[in-house]
C-alpha cells in the first residue's frame, strides 16, 4: 500500500486560491515598501544630523577662533593707533575702513574714544577701538569688520570668556562687533 | 505601487514557493482550504512584520504551528490530540472506494486528526526525518517515530478496510 507516495501527490495539488495570493502579494509589498521608506527616513535623518552636528561644528569653531584672536590682541598693544575723541573722527582718520563703526547697541553709550587703528580680523580688514568705560574707568577694546561669507555664518549675539579677557560678539546689519574687556562687561 | 522594482515578477521564486508549502502545511493541520489560506495569511502577516521576509521555510512552519495550537483553538474550535496519546477511530465504511484514489486519500486525511496529518504531511510531502520533525513540534524523535507509526498504521487500516470492501464487490 503507497499510501505515502499518495499524500505527497494530494498535498503538492492543493493550490491556495487567487485571492490568497493577492492578499500576500499586496501584504508583502506594503512591507517591503515600509522597510524600504523607514531605511531611506533613517539615512535621510542621519544625513540630517551629520549636517548639522557638521554645519554647528564649523559655526562653533569660527567663533572660537575669533573670540581667540580679538582676546590675543587686546592683550597687545595697538601699533598704528590714531588718537580720536569720537567714533566719527576716528572713521574721518581711518580712510581704508570702507564700513560704518558705529555701533546702535545701547553697551556703547558707556564709553568714550580714545583711539584706533586697523588690524586684522581672520585675515580681513578690521578696525580695533581702544574705549574708556566711563563708569569703571576700563580700557576695553572694540573690534569691527564688515562681515564676509564665512563672518556672515556666526551667531547674532554670542559671548566667552577667554583667559582674563570678557568677550561679547554681534551682528549688526553688515558688521560685526566684537568688544574686548579685562573686567566683566555690563548686561547687554 | 509604490515603487517600480517591486512588480509582480520580482514576487515570484523563492518566497512565493515558501508560501505555498506553509499554505500545504496549514492545510495538514486545519483540513480546510479555507482556514488554511487564512492561518497561512496570518502567519505570513507575522513573520513579515518581525523579520521582514520569510528567510526559512521552518520559522513559517513553526509560526503557523503555534499560531494554530496556541491563538486558533482559542477562537475556533480545533480537535486536539497529544502525538504520544493518538488512539485509532472507528473507520466510517460509507463513502469510500468508489470516488477513486485522491478522494480516498483526501477522505482518509480528513478522518486522520491534526497531529497525524502534520506528522505524515512532514514525513511524506516534505521528506522530513523524525528528527527534524521532534525540532519542529519539539518532541523526542522515539515519540515521534511512534506517533508516525500509529498514523500510518491508521491510515493502512483505512485502505486495507477500503480493499476488503472492493474485494467484496
Amino acid at each position: 500500500m503507497d499510501f505515502e507516495k499518495d499524500i505527497a501527490e494530494h498535498y503538492d495539488k492543493q493550490e491556495p486560491s487567487e485571492g490568497f495570493w493577492k492578499r500576500i502579494r499586496r501584504e508583502r509589498f506594503r512591507r517591503r515598501n515600509r522597510r524600504i521608506l523607514s531605511a531611506c527616513v533613517a539615512v535621510a535623518a542621519v544625513i540630517a544630523v551629520s549636517l548639522g552636528a557638521t554645519w554647528w561644528y564649523g559655526i562653533q569653531k569660527l567663533e572660537h577662533e575669533v573670540f581667540a584672536q580679538v582676546a590675543d590682541r587686546h592683550l597687545t598693544p595697538v601699533d598704528s593707533r590714531y588718537a580720536a575723541a569720537s567714533i566719527e573722527e576716528l572713521a574721518d582718520r581711518l580712510e581704508r575702513c570702507r564700513f560704518s563703526l558705529k555701533s546702535q547697541e545701547p553697551c556703547m553709550d558707556e564709553y568714550v574714544t580714545v583711539a584706533g587703528g586697523y588690524c586684522s580680523i581672520k585675515q580681513k580688514l578690521a578696525v580695533q577701538i581702544k574705549m574708556k568705560r566711563e563708569a569703571c574707568g576700563s580700557v576695553d577694546t572694540l573690534y569691527v569688520t564688515d562681515l564676509n561669507e564665512e563672518l556672515s555664518r556666526l551667531r547674532d549675539r554670542s559671548e566667552a570668556i577667554l583667559g582674563d579677557v570678557n568677550l561679547r560678539m554681534w551682528k549688526e546689519q553688515d558688521r560685526l562687533y566684537v568688544l574686548a574687556s579685562s573686567q566683566a562687561l555690563g548686561p547687554y | 505601487m509604490a515603487f517600480g522594482w517591486f512588480e509582480k515578477g520580482d514576487f515570484c521564486g523563492e518566497f512565493e514557493e515558501k508560501v505555498q508549502s506553509g499554505y500545504r502545511y496549514a492545510l495538514s493541520l486545519c483540513g480546510k482550504a479555507h482556514d488554511a489560506e487564512d492561518l497561512t495569511q496570518e502567519a505570513v502577516v507575522k513573520v513579515l512584520r518581525r523579520y521582514g521576509d520569510i528567510e526559512k521555510k521552518g520559522l513559517l512552519y513553526r509560526t503557523i504551528r503555534n499560531l494554530y495550537f496556541d491563538e486558533w483553538r482559542r477562537s475556533k474550535i480545533v480537535q486536539m490530540d497529544s502525538v504520544e496519546a493518538v488512539e485509532l477511530e472507528r473507520i466510517p465504511e460509507d463513502g469510500r472506494g468508489t470516488l477513486g484514489r485522491e478522494a480516498d486519500i483526501e477522505y482518509a486525511l480528513s478522518i486522520l486528526n491534526a497531529n497525524e496529518r502534520e506528522l505524515l504531511y512532514l514525513r511524506y510531502r516534505d521528506g522530513f526525518s523524525a528528527t527534524e520533525i521532534g525540532k519542529l513540534i519539539n518532541k523526542e524523535r522515539g515519540t515521534v517515530l511512534s506517533a508516525l507509526y500509529r498514523a500510518e498504521k491508521k491510515m493502512k487500516q483505512l485502505f486495507a478496510s477500503d480493499l476488503q470492501k472492493v474485494d467484496r464487490k
